[in-house]
């Protein structure tokens, strides 16, 4: 963590690194504690203003936006951490086989991914959820499977570089194996380039759900998460309760501004 | 220096031609480049040969062909001696950068798989300390050392397996010149120390002549000369010689 900081010593790095980790832990908290039950509807709250005691105010049940808005944003969270874990992991093993074997079997899983990627993902996503059916595993599969190709691609160019250097050599002429190669020699150096895209691919799927559940192809109905409170409040921006929409779409916005800063802050480096 | 060249052959190349395919338009037009041409010589155990050309004589590929980093080639390349090693020119590519040296020289220990944990690091300690470092450079990437020091521990990395033949392309060119001098001597002393034979490049006929017993001439892939150092410098034969022999500078025999 501390080399983290000595190598990004940037603005981008620490505004992207406050804002996330601030974002972390009240979704953290979230999960244990919030000032009230998110779901608990009180009937002489209904629709209030920010306030102290409510301060993201109400909505027309008297339902604790705040609360709502902790728990939304964990699940929001969680899915794009699922999405990325799934989507980095796939795209790091087929990047990293393409970089390092090139040849046929590169030209074949890369000709795939340009298959995944030359479908407009969004439509793409909506035709899967509409077999599918909504709700939170089948958005996670659907923008893993969309997210996979830009991992592989980041990784199978790093790869084919690093493949190229003297100490890849070196450690062939050790008899060092294929695998341990590709793990323990060549991963390591393309962590630059494959934090970053972690980062950017949170940003992404943090968007990606919110976009889809606005859409209703997201988490089903009972199931909270930003998208879908995103699309509850666009009902009541005109009747008067319209900080539901503005804080809901804050929290959004603050979360994808931390994670592209970070991104954004983990790149500067290894450019220059 | 003759005494030390014994009869046991370490290596033997013979007839050893390859070219490059290089693709010169979009449309997938090819050519071949030829770059080594017949090439066949012998080296012997505890002999310091070197191989000099100018740049782009086709030095490096022999290397690659000799250490087996070539997909292709005609002739036959014969090792008699297991796990023969490399320096390379460029320190900067030659270490893993994302590891530490200590990392570094235990990896190929670890794949040998035949010492413990214990014995390993002992090993690690004693071979840093041949080449001139201390303990202290264990946990060093390197990006904290210089170009001397990043030399020192490819030659760490290439001796801790006890191989007893080196290809060592080009290890000083890329050094300043005094470092130069103190890695040259680095890899006499360890040559006597370990008995070692080295096929030692360089595109300075200087810098062979302060460690080789045997030089080879190549031009264009071709092996145009082959003599004893001493005889090389006297009495260069081949034009291309003589015009290496007087690029050289050499104090001795000007
Ligand atoms: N991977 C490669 N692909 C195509 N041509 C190459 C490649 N490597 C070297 N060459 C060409 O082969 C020739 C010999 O190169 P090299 O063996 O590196 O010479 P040296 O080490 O003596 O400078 C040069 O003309 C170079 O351009
Ligand atoms: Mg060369």
């Amino acid at each position: 963590m501390k080399k983290l900081f000595e190598k990004h010593n940037n603005w981008f790095f620490r505004a992207g690194f406050v804002i996330t980790a601030f974002m972390l832990l009240m979704i953290l908290i979230g999960q244990f504690w919030t000032p009230y039950e998110p779901s608990a509807m009180d009937a002489s709250a209904k629709g209030l203003a920010p306030s102290l005691s409510h301060l993201f105010g109400t909505d027309k049940f008297g339902r604790d936006i705040f609360s709502r808005v902790m728990e939304g944003a964990g699940s929001t969270l969680l899915i794009a951490f699922f999405v990325v874990l799934i989507g980095a992991s796939a795209g790091v093993l087929i990047g990293a086989v393409t970089g390092y074997c090139g040849g046929i079997v590169d030209e074949i899983l890369m000709r795939i991914c340009d298959g995944i990627t030359a479908f407009p993902s969004v439509m793409l996503a909506l035709i899967i959820i509409a077999v599918l059916g909504p709700g939170k595993w089948n958005v996670i599969w659907v923008l893993a499977i969309l997210f996979i190709p830009s991992f592989a691609r980041v990784v199978r160019t790093e790869f084919s570089r690093i493949k190229k250097q003297n100490y890849i050599s070196l450690a062939k002429l050790q008899g060092v194996g294929p695998l341990r190669i590709i793990i323990r020699h060549m991963l390591p150096n393309a962590f630059p380039v494959l934090l970053p895209a972690i980062s950017i691919g949170f940003n992404n799927a943090v968007l990606a759900e919110a976009s889809m559940s606005f859409l209703g192809v997201g988490v089903s109905v009972n199931e909270v998460s930003l998208g879908r409170m995103l699309n509850d409040s666009q009902n009541y921006i005109l009747r008067g309760l319209p900080w539901y929409a503005l804080f809901v779409g804050l929290t959004i916005a603050l979360l994808i501004l931390g994670f592209s800063l970070l991104g954004e802050g983990l790149q500067k480096n290894n450019e220059g | 220096m003759a005494e030390t060249v014994q009869k046991n052959k370490i290596l033997e190349v013979r007839n050893v031609s390859t070219s490059y395919t290089i693709r010169h338009s979009a449309l997938g037009g090819k050519k071949l480049q030829h770059v080594l041409h017949d090439v066949s010589f012998d080296l012997y155990e505890g002999e310091a040969l070197g191989l000099v050309g100018e740049s782009g004589s086709g030095k490096t590929t022999l290397a690659r062909a000799i250490l087996g980093f070539l997909p292709s080639y005609e002739g036959t390349i014969t090792h008699y001696s297991k796990r023969p090693q490399v320096i390379f020119q460029d320190p900067y590519t030659a270490l893993n950068p994302a590891r530490t040296v200590g990392w570094i020289l235990e990896e190929p220990l670890r794949v040998y798989g035949k010492y413990d944990g214990a014995e390993r690091k002992r090993r690690i300690i004693d071979m840093l300390e041949q080449v001139g470092l201390s303990e202290e450079y264990l946990n060093r990437r390197p990006s904290e050392l210089s170009g001397g020091q990043r030399q020192r521990v490819s030659i760490a990395a290439a001796l801790i397996v006890r191989p007893r033949f080196i290809v060592a392309d080009e290890p000083v060119s890329a050094l300043d010149v005094t470092i130069q001098a103190q890695i040259l001597q680095l890899l006499a002393d360890m040559r006597e120390k370990f008995g070692l034979s080295y096929l030692f490049i360089s595109h300075d006929l200087n810098v062979v002549y302060q460690l080789c017993d045997r030089v080879i001439v190549m031009r264009k892939g071709v092996i145009v000369e082959e003599g004893g150092i001493d005889t090389i410098f006297a009495a260069p034969q081949h034009p291309y010689t003589r015009e290496l022999v007087e690029a050289s500078d050499n104090p001795k025999i000007l």
